[in-house]
């Protein structure tokens, strides 16, 4: 997608973040609530797909370089952070390390850490930050 | 895999801007390759030896404890 979309992703991106610190301030009445976390999160997916797969304003072989090697590293860090979560699970099955309550939270969490949205998110922080890196190491050793 | 863009580009003495903008590419990515942190695709080190009138080879050079492995 052409970079103007990337502008797109970042105003419904600030927006969301508005909206949700807006509404955690305020209560909403129950049968809203649903509807609006709905919308919330339906944009919320909108903007970062935005985000992930808008081209940078200079797109060149080294950003597309970029981007596979935060793929790499964000569906490794998933597999790593399941791989851990599994052995807590099992430990816990073993010697009952955890209480009910502990357990659900961290059975949430493997959950949320192994979807596909998760993943994308991981891999859209990754890039923005391997992209920030760069540009900052390039621009204190401008030449 | 080691380079010689930066002194090619000291010889002419253009900046890594000015390089980048005659290959099509960001400055960013002209940075990555002076330092070994990318390396580049066969069409850009085309480019490269096209700018600088030099073979890709004076250009790029397989790293020497590479090729002893």
């Amino acid at each position: 997608m052409p970079h103007r979309y990337q502008v797109l992703g970042w105003y419904i991106l600030t927006f969301v973040l508005i909206s949700v610190f807006v509404l955690c301030l305020y209560d909403t009445p129950f049968s809203w609530n649903n509807i609006i976390e709905t919308v919330e999160m339906i944009l919320l997916y909108v903007s970062v797909i935005l985000l992930g797969f808008s081209k940078e304003r200079n797109e060149d072989e080294f950003t597309m370089h970029l981007r596979m090697k935060s793929i790499v590293i964000a569906v490794g860090s998933i597999f790593i952070l399941s791989i851990i979560g599994a052995i807590v699970q099992c430990i816990d099955h073993s010697f009952g390390l955890f209480s009910e309550k502990g357990m659900l939270m961290i059975n949430g969490i493997l959950t949320g850490i192994t979807s596909m949205s998760f993943a994308f998110v991981l891999y859209f922080v990754i890039f923005r930050i391997l992209l920030f890196n760069n540009w900052k190491r390039s621009r204190t050793n401008e030449e | 895999m080691k380079n010689n863009i930066r002194v090619e580009r000291a010889i002419l003495r253009i900046s890594q801007q000015q390089l980048a903008n005659a290959i099509g590419v960001s400055r960013q990515t002209v940075f990555a390759i002076e330092n070994n942190k990318f390396i580049p695709s066969t069409e850009l080190a085309l480019k490269l030896s096209e700018y600088f009138s030099k073979t890709v080879n004076e250009l790029f050079q397989l790293d020497d404890a590479r090729d002893e492995q």
